[in-house]
């Protein structure tokens, strides 16, 4: 070999790594698993580096034996780029190593724990001889215990730690002693089953922490009589079949993937044969399949798909060869045509190279290409983005468009474990934002151009339902931030709860394209003669239309109604709020203070105000 | 000459049990191989049930104890090693 002895030194074990996964990337067996899981665990990973969020802690609790999900899960989180630390319970102790608070589990410090446990283990074992015999009440009876002991449990776990917590539901048997009655009598036995499910969701439904694991979906989706395998399952108490553990462990990997900020967040997509059938540059605006036959109805489909995707805040963008003139025309006229122009965040139409467009595509929306996925039907475009960017997902798109939806479907990329508004409208600010800046270039002056906008600016006390996006604001906000003092969510309702102490505003803003959602916040700490601006932040995709002035221009006019003569401003300089730096003093404050952490500005509100801006209207919360 | 179904059942258990070719021998026995565990055993007979569709006998699997006992069993069933 080149390399000597001496050079190996901590990359080795990287390399080995990486080879020992590759057997898994390219014949994903589960033998091949298996192998490489034991291989992996007698290699010694503890000299590399391993930066600390890539680190991911998951515990396996089970009625059964669990072991070959913690292989799957150990390797997958490998292939996700992951560090995982698996520890899997004793078997069938789920309830011992949550109670007791000097247990195992607890020692490992999980960052995720799934709880798989089977119903036999908690019925007693002559529940399906007895069913037919049983009340509708004793029925409902044993709902209720079975909910409660599991919650019972879930509460001693939630009070015990801080991590992210997957309780499966129970698969509801597909055979019934009832047979074609099952639905006819006062509860069946798949009814039990489902609405044991259904208490199991509704209980968790605002939880924050726990989250009921549709297993009993998953196993329907693969086939419940494949799902288990009764050798394994009679010899080893496996409840898993070895078809269905790689699907168990994928959706599992939706919540470790969403846990670890591995979440993709927008759909690159190419045109021909992708969005629609055909080549356009051949066959023209009529020639193309889109709706009609049965070709042209799976493109339909799979542009409904990517729509849903839309909704639920995933950006859509393009990336193709193609005479913009002609394509914008099919994307702007064609009557079956799904997704139009606003559904796309940015478009690249052209015939340069896709990597190329891939890179300006990401720093035009602000997203890094690990968050991107790219779509594309020619497998030449997808081995040059693999190459020249492997941080992108590239989708091996099947041959067939039949297939199309299916191939989208089953990534299990884009989850993350809350939903905001601000989320969801993403596709529709984005297309709002690529509008402005075509305006602008139409425009002679700033101003022409903030005027043309008919921006409507809300201020607003904090309330309940706008402290969490504004608790984020204020934690996530770097550029635009005078003082960058973060709170938390219980802090902001303390100073909330407070008004004669503090006052906290959010801002939301609207314009001709759009609803921008809530994107300022300014905290007042007030005294007797002053107010301090103790935190004033602005979303850095509203810079530079003067909404700050706005925001300011309220404060002070809120000061002066409640008689207060002076308004304090203050700026703590750090690596990232530059732009925010000369705020107070383009506003007429003078300085009063300044050190190397923080400088203080004064408004002597008698004295001086400061104009609404008049390309802005104010709408009062 | 090693036939196709020696090839399987060497891909298996070196795979299962993290051996090398070389140290497989019909003397090599679970007390010798660290990594020929019970879940490890019961991975070996659930792999070369499928490989070669077979059926091994519940009696058996607690019996075999070294290769060659794994071999025996195979060839009962008429796999051809």
């Amino acid at each position: 070999m080149f390399m000597s002895s001496q050079n190996k030194g901590e990359t080795s074990d990287e390399s080995l790594l990486n080879r020992i996964l590759d057997i898994v990337r390219k014949e994903p067996t589960y033998l091949n698993y298996w192998n490489a899981y034991r291989r992996i665990k007698k290699l010694d990973l503890s000299r590399l580096q391993v930066d600390e969020k890539k680190k991911v802690r998951i515990a396996l609790l089970s009625s059964f034996t669990i072991d070959p999900l913690a292989i799957y899960l150990d390797i997958e989180s490998r292939i996700a780029g992951l560090y995982p630390e698996i520890y899997v319970g004793p078997f069938n102790q789920y309830p011992q190593e949550i109670l007791n608070d000097e247990s195992k589990l607890y020692r490992f410090n999980p960052d995720l724990i799934i709880i798989a446990v089977h119903a036999d283990a908690i019925l007693e074992e002559n529940f399906l001889p007895r069913f037919p015999t049983l009340s509708e009440d004793d029925k409902k009876n044993l709902q209720v215990e079975i909910v409660e002991y599991l919650s019972g449990l879930l509460s001693k776990l939630t009070s015990k730690t801080k991590a992210l917590i997957l309780l499966n539901n129970f698969v509801a048997p597909w055979f019934s002693p009832l047979g074609i009655l099952d639905n006819k009598v006062n509860m069946g036995l798949r009814e039990f089953f489902q609405k044991i499910n259904q208490k199991l969701a509704d209980l968790y439904r605002e939880n924050k922490q726990v989250y009921v694991f549709d297993i009993d979906g998953l196993a329907s989706m693969h086939g419940k009589i494949r799902s288990i395998d009764y050798e394994m399952y009679y010899r080893g108490a496996f409840f898993f079949s070895k078809s269905f553990l790689p699907v168990v462990a994928r959706e599992y990997m939706g919540y470790v993937k969403a846990l670890k900020n591995l979440t993709r967040k927008c759909i690159v997509l190419d045109l021909d044969n992708v969005l629609w059938g055909g080549i356009l540059g051949e066959k023209g605006f009529h020639g193309i399949k889109l709706g009609g036959d049965p070709v042209g109805r799976a493109y339909v489909d799979f542009q409904r798909l990517l729509l849903s995707y839309y909704n639920r805040g995933i950006l859509l963008a393009i990336n193709s060869k193609n005479n913009l003139d002609e394509a914008m025309k099919v994307i702007q006229e064609h009557p079956n045509m799904v997704l139009r122009e606003k559904n796309f965040a940015a478009i690249r139409i052209n015939w340069r190279d896709k990597a190329e467009n891939m890179l300006e595509l990401s720093d035009e929306l602000g997203i890094g290409l690990d968050s991107m996925v790219f779509v594309d039907d020619s497998p030449q475009e997808r081995e040059r983005i693999r190459q020249a960017l492997p941080e992108v997902l590239v989708v091996d798109l099947p041959q067939s468009p039949f297939r199309y939806c299916q191939a989208l479907q089953s990534l299990n990329d884009f989850n993350t474990l809350v939903l905001s508004e601000e989320d969801i409208r993403r596709g529709e600010m984005y297309y709002a934002r690529r509008k402005r800046k075509q305006l602008m270039k139409t425009k002679k002056t700033l101003e022409e151009f903030l005027k043309s906008l008919n921006m409507t600016v809300e201020i607003k006390y904090a309330n309940r339902y706008t402290i969490p996006r504004i608790t984020s604001l204020i934690n996530r906000t770097n550029q635009f931030n005078l003082t960058t003092r973060r709170y938390t969510q219980a802090e902001v309702e303390e100073m909330s709860n407070h008004p004669d102490k503090f006052q906290i505003y959010s801002l939301r803003v609207t314009d001709r394209f759009g609803d921008e959602g809530i994107v300022g916040v300014a905290i007042i700490r007030k005294e007797r003669e002053k107010w301090i601006i103790d935190s004033f932040l602005m979303s850095c995709r509203v810079i530079g239309r003067k909404i700050e002035t706005a925001f300011l221009a309220k404060i002070v006019e809120d000061a002066k109604k409640n008689g207060v003569l002076y308004l304090i401003g203050e700026y703590i300089p750090t690596k990232k709020n530059k732009p925010a730096s000369s705020f107070y003093k383009d506003h007429g404050f003078e300085k009063i203070y300044e050190d190397k952490k923080i400088s203080r500005w004064r408004l002597n509100l008698k004295e001086s105000t400061i104009k609404m801006p008049e390309w802005v209207k104010m709408k009062d919360g | 000459m090693v036939n196709s179904a020696e090839k399987k059942l060497i891909e298996v258990l070196t795979k299962v049990l993290l051996l090398e070719e070389s140290e497989i021998s019909d003397e090599l026995s679970r007390d010798d191989v660290e990594e020929w565990d019970s879940l490890a055993h019961l991975m070996l007979i659930n792999e070369l049930e499928e490989t070669f569709q077979i059926t091994i006998n519940d009696d058996d699997i607690l019996a075999i104890h070294t290769i060659g006992d794994l071999k025996k069993v195979l060839k009962k069933l008429g796999v051809n090693i």
